[in-house]
């Protein structure tokens, strides 16, 4: 159980090319919070540094209080959940969940308590016999899981674990590890590609761009009221539509759209903006914005309906299953209390 | 039908050029127990059989000795360089540091040079060292081998990384690393450089001959040798190829052993044979 604090982290490999920008976080005792951003975002970076894989260039770590900088991965008392498993071939699972403990010196008679009672947990008690290339994808990533767990460490470390599991299994495994959050209530540091898994996991979301913060925050946070154009675009799925428009008395103006804001003694005008709006945020069959229906795409328990309004395309989720016809026109309604405004200068939220 | 015929003369041809290959080994362990006067004759097999030559050669020479002498020199080479290459393989698979692919490069041009061209640098040296009729001149120079390390670094390149990540969290140093993770599961690695360097240094001659004088610290190739063009012999034959036969056999049980696991190292260390 431990705090961890990034202050002002900057990681650099080839000299003033920056991966990773003046990044600065507190992370909570036994918090769960997940790092997500597209691919080269220097979020594994920012877990290799936690961890000690990777040297900082610039910035200090505190784990539970203390400075790491300098000190190696195995003295941070951190263990860390890899993509590909990383478990040593040519050990069984009982001898790869004992390795760190032996190499600690720990007594044969507690190594086997631990191992057996993180085998208990995962349910993996029945392959401790086992070669890794015996087991399943899912089965081996238990088995790294029981690695980090036995060490009983005071922070988790995980690298895209579930990337290279299939579909179901990894909804499955999302499960247990937010279980295993709640059993242990270790602080857990967890970095995806994946804003499904970032916001079904973590109490907290950072979400990064080009080794930049974009935004921290709560999933419900960030989905509701996010700190920019980039996040709003990044999570949820379908992403966040996007109107470029213009600011004329209160009003939104587009090609095809023109929304009353009642806002006209805070909105400038002629400010030049991006409307955001969610796609379960737009009615059909009302209101007064024309569209002309593109495609629909029928998921069973709701639809997903692209269509035109002047130049931009849009994407509505209709919560029930409606097929219509492409080239038809329909009016759509967004609810306004979920629209959200950007300034295309700065890329910033712009308050209604 | 006309398949069938090709390939019976593809493995006939094949035959014939195994039996070419195979024959001359077939005729010397004959000619050890042939009686002397018969042992010019092309067939392998003799009117009677005889140890004799094996008995005149032993009484000779002391390849009991020699024989010690090439396990000795053999053993500690082919276990330094497996520890030693490997070594450097890891270091410069896996390891950043200033002047990595320099250093790389100075092995890899180290393996163009034919030995003839160090020989007699490295004779000086040996005689600056006082180490002339020693193990140490027979061994030292045989410790580290370009091309181990360019296997090894090129079987080190193929392991995952965060394989090495683990291990640094679970406390491994890097030593720690290469040997107790990186070794296991190098065995392929391991067995063709093991198999190769015990071979080249076993049947090494021209080194020994160039720096060890004393009977007494002679290896296997070069007492044959010696024997055999030395005059020792008095020119019979059978008891110099009993000498050849005896120096081969260690490399042929050896290889008997573990050929199955040597010709699955070929194929899987990308390394063709």
């Amino acid at each position: 159980m431990a705090t961890v604090r990034l202050q002002k982290i900057n990681k650099a490999y080839i000299k003033d090319q920056l991966v990773v920008k003046n990044f600065d976080l507190d992370i909570n005792d036994g918090e769960f919070i997940v790092l997500v951003g597209p691919s080269g975002c220097g979020k594994s970076t920012i877990l290799r540094m936690i961890a000690g894989l990777e040297e900082i260039t610039d910035g200090k770590i505190f784990i539970d209080g203390k400075l790491v900088n300098n000190l190696p991965p195995k003295d941070r008392d951190i263990a860390m959940v890899f993509q590909n498993y990383a478990l040593y071939p040519h050990m069984n699972v009982y001898k790869n969940l004992a390795f760190g403990l032996k190499l600690r010196k720990y007594s044969t008679q507690e190594i086997d308590e631990r191992v057996k009672r993180a085998a208990n947990i995962l349910e993996i008690g029945k392959y401790l016999e086992k070669k890794p290339k015996e087991l399943s994808g899912g089965e081996r990533q238990r088995v790294a899981l029981g690695r980090a767990i036995v060490r009983n460490p005071k922070v988790f470390l995980f690298d895209e674990p579930l990337s290279n599991l299939d579909a179901k299994l990894r909804v499955q495994m999302r499960a247990e590890i937010k279980k295993l959050h709640r059993e242990l209530r270790t602080t857990m540091i967890y970095v995806t590609h994946d804003q499904i898994e970032a916001m079904t996991m973590g109490d907290r979301i950072v979400i990064l761009k080009d080794g930049e913060i974009k935004q921290v925050g709560s999933p419900m946070e960030v989905y509701q009221r996010p700190a920019n154009k980039f996040v709003g675009s990044f999570i949820g799925s379908p992403a966040m539509n996007f109107i470029d428009g213009i600011i004329k008395n209160g009003e939104f103006i587009a090609p095809g759209v023109n929304i009353d804001l009642n806002a006209k003694d805070r909105l400038t005008d002629g400010l030049e903006v991006s409307l955001g709006i969610r796609p379960e945020n737009i009615a059909i069959n009302q209101g007064n914005i024309e569209a002309i229906v593109i495609v629909t795409e029928p998921l069973g328990s709701d639809t997903i309906i692209h269509v035109q309004i002047g130049k931009a395309s849009i994407v509505i989720k209709h919560p029930s299953l409606t097929i219509l016809q492409t080239g038809e026109k329909i009016t759509l309604q967004f609810e306004s209390d979920k629209i959200a405004l950007f300034d295309k200068a700065t890329d910033e939220p712009v308050d209604i | 039908m006309k398949s069938k015929i090709k390939k019976i003369f593809l493995i006939s041809l094949l035959a014939m050029l195994a039996l070419m290959f195979i024959y001359p080994f077939f005729w010397m362990i004959g000619g050890t127990l042939k009686p002397e006067i018969e042992v010019m004759n092309f067939s392998p097999f003799g009117s009677s059989w005889s140890l004799d030559s094996y008995r005149i050669m032993l009484g000779k020479i002391p390849l009991f000795r020699a024989l010690f002498n090439s396990i000795i020199v053999s053993l500690v080479s082919t276990f330094s360089v497996l520890v030693l290459s490997s070594m450097t393989g890891y270091a410069l698979a896996r390891l950043r540091f200033r002047g990595r692919s320099l250093i790389f490069n100075v092995i890899l041009f180290t393996m163009v040079l034919p030995f003839q061209l160090t020989l007699i640098p490295l004779y000086v040296l040996m005689v600056k060292f006082g180490w002339v009729d020693s193990y140490a001149a027979l061994i030292i120079p045989y410790t580290m081998s370009a091309f181990a390390i360019l296997l090894f670094r090129q079987f080190f390149m193929q392991i995952p990384n965060d394989l090495i990540d683990a291990a640094r969290i679970d406390g491994l140093s890097e030593l720690g690393i290469l040997f107790r993770i990186f070794w296991p599961l190098s065995k392929p690695a391991l067995i063709t450089v093991g198999i190769i360097h015990f071979m080249g240094i076993w049947n090494e001659a021209l080194w020994p001959m160039i720096v060890v004088r004393k009977l007494s610290m002679m290896t296997m190739p070069q007492m044959v040798a010696l024997y055999a063009v030395g005059g020792q012999a008095e020119s019979q034959v059978g008891t110099q190829l009993a000498a050849a036969t005896l120096m081969s056999l260690p490399i042929i049980i050896i290889y008997l052993v573990l050929q199955r696991h040597f010709i699955a190292s070929m194929a899987t260390s990308g390394l063709k044979g």
